[in-house]
């Protein structure tokens, strides 16, 4: 009996999954500091509700105005082109002052759910079908949505290169920031915009699950270290490639389900570094700060 | 009190502003700020004053009327009231100054060794070197003040704008604090302080601004001309005594107890 393949001889099976599993995990880990530190841990699960309503409006444009054929209008109106749109269009949203409050991001998880029902129910495609356009599984992944994510990812790490200390002093300090020549609003816009990219392209190939948790955990995994905000979000980033690799790795070993191998990755992630934080406390060593 | 340097040119000009987020607080007023005065902006609470004194820097817009900044690019260094910052992130005191030169930078660029020494400059300026390297978060009051004050000085502000700076500062930290302000005046930074606190406040000020919201009215200029218990009791709704001390000035309520 021939052994049985090993991990490493099935990649052309993983190859696009793992690359695009990662390169969110990068993205939704760096961005997990801001969110985190920002406290709207719950605008990334509105923003998967908000890339939802594209889809299904894609679907309506499709049934009701394009019809079947291959168009400029059609590519634009890819279900999966909406969902981005309406997700970047939803950081107007959540960069108003209130935007990212608790209310506010209830109202457009609601509003967006409710949306996906109503608008879901005119078109002849099954809800299922939406939800399987946008709500990915991490273990197919179609090369274009790999590079896809590989674009988003050098996308938003190219605008918090060059903008990173003015999102910095407009979240610290908005009124000062103002005073200071800086439009507030603009740069929160931006900001959120590099959230709703990451997040619908993450949860367009890992699902809603893993794109939260890789969002939510190694970012609080990182903070619990009290590190400067320069190396928390450089090494939540690595945390959050690394739960994604190596989720999708053990899935695959120990034939588990991905996105929730990649959250538990996450969480030992968390509970190391609380009990690393805890033990640096009590022998009386002051963590890095800068 | 203290006295401005002789020569000055006007850096903010109100013509006929109306103060407010959506609707007006107050009548139109007219009001200029000068290079090296030190104005005290004062009223009860609730009034407006930080109202105005945002819409004075250029973070609000009036809701009508004109301020005007001169030059255009005046730079301000603002220290708000602490609620007002974003608590939680990871910035240390030496990072928070440094945030004052962010709008010297040109897009993407960090800082360099000029940048590095300025902070330096400021921190030892504001006497706020020894805990630099320590959380903001973690830092006391008064030291929190010293830090937004600095980064107000690295970012080579010409005028200094405080709200409240010595809200929530026990008494020590408090009195430093007034002494640190009132040096930078007499080093030519022209200062706009809020204060509920009206003696602090306005004993090293060279103009009051008294914010009378009941009355929707702004009433400013020198200290000699507004500064008296007539219009202090008719603001404050209540008989208001003023005493000068040889380094203080005392607002008391008349037959009661001491209001600032």
């Amino acid at each position: 009996m021939p052994p049985e393949p090993s991990f490493l001889d099935n990649w052309a099976f993983w190859l696009e999954a793992m690359v695009a599993s990662v390169a969110a995990g990068i993205g939704l880990g760096g961005l997990g500091v801001w969110v985190a530190l920002k406290r709207v841990v719950y605008v990334p699960l509105a923003v998967s509700q908000v890339a939802a309503v594209g889809v299904v409006i894609a679907f309506l444009i499709e049934e009701f105005l394009l019809g079947d054929g291959e168009s400029v209008m059609h590519a634009l109106c890819e279900p999966s082109v909406l969902a981005l749109v309406l997700a970047v269009a939803s950081a107007f949203y959540f960069a108003r002052p209130q935007g990212g409050g608790e209310r506010a991001t209830g109202v457009a998880w609601v509003a967006g759910g409710a949306a996906v029902l109503l608008l879901g129910s005119l078109v002849r495609t099954d809800i299922h079908d939406v939800q399987g356009i946008l709500f990915g599984n991490a273990v197919l992944v179609e090369r274009s949505q790999m590079w896809t994510t590989v674009a988003v990812l050098g996308v938003v790490a190219a605008v918090h290169g060059l903008w990173y200390r003015r999102f910095l002093y407009v979240s610290f300090d908005p009124v000062s920031a103002a005073a200071a020549g800086f439009h507030v609003y603009r740069h929160e816009v931006l900001l959120y915009a590099t959230f709703a990219l990451m997040i619908s392209a993450a949860t367009r190939v890992l699902g809603a699950l893993p794109a939260f948790g890789l969002t939510l955990l190694p970012a609080l995994a990182v903070l619990a270290l009290r590190l400067g905000m320069r190396t928390s979000v450089a090494l939540a980033a690595g945390l959050g490639g690394l739960s994604a690799g190596l989720g999708y790795y053990l899935s695959f070993r120990y034939d588990l389900p991905t996105g929730a191998t990649m959250v538990a990755v996450g969480m030992v992630w968390l509970g190391l570094t609380n009990v690393l934080a805890r033990v640096m406390r009590r022998g009386g060593r002051t963590a890095e700060v800068g | 009190m203290t006295s401005a340097p002789t020569v000055s040119r006007p850096l903010v000009h109100a013509r006929q502003a109306v103060i407010g987020y959506q609707s007006a607080l107050v009548q139109p007023f007219d009001l200029t700020v000068c290079t090296g005065e030190f104005w005290a902006i004062i009223g009860p609470n609730g009034g407006g004053k930080t109202t105005l004194v945002r819409t004075l820097i250029g973070a609000l817009k009036p809701v009508s009327g004109q301020v005007v900044r001169s030059p255009a690019n005046l730079r301000v260094g603002y220290v708000p009231q602490r609620h007002n910052l974003q608590r939680g992130l990871p910035l240390t005191a030496a990072d928070v100054v440094m945030l004052g030169r962010t709008p010297l930078w040109q897009l993407g660029r960090g800082p360099g060794n000029a940048d590095r020494d300025a902070v330096l400059r400021a921190l030892d300026r504001t006497g706020a070197r020894e805990f630099a390297e320590h959380p903001f978060d973690s830092l006391s009051g008064g030291q929190q003040q010293r830090a937004l004050v600095a980064r107000a000085l690295a970012a080579e502000a010409e005028v200094l704008a405080l709200d409240e700076p010595t809200d929530n500062v026990d008494l020590t930290g408090e009195g430093e604090l007034v002494e640190l302000i009132a040096q930078l005046h007499r080093e030519g930074l022209t200062i706009l302080m809020v204060g509920h606190d009206i003696g602090p406040a306005v004993h090293h000020a060279t103009h009051v601004c008294l914010v009378d919201r009941q009355r929707g009215r702004i009433t400013a200029g020198p200290v000699a001309e507004v500064f008296d218990e007539a219009r202090l009791s008719e603001v404050y709704g209540r008989p208001m005594s003023i005493e000068y001390g040889d380094d203080c000035v005392h607002v008391h309520v008349k037959g009661g107890t001491r209001a600032a």
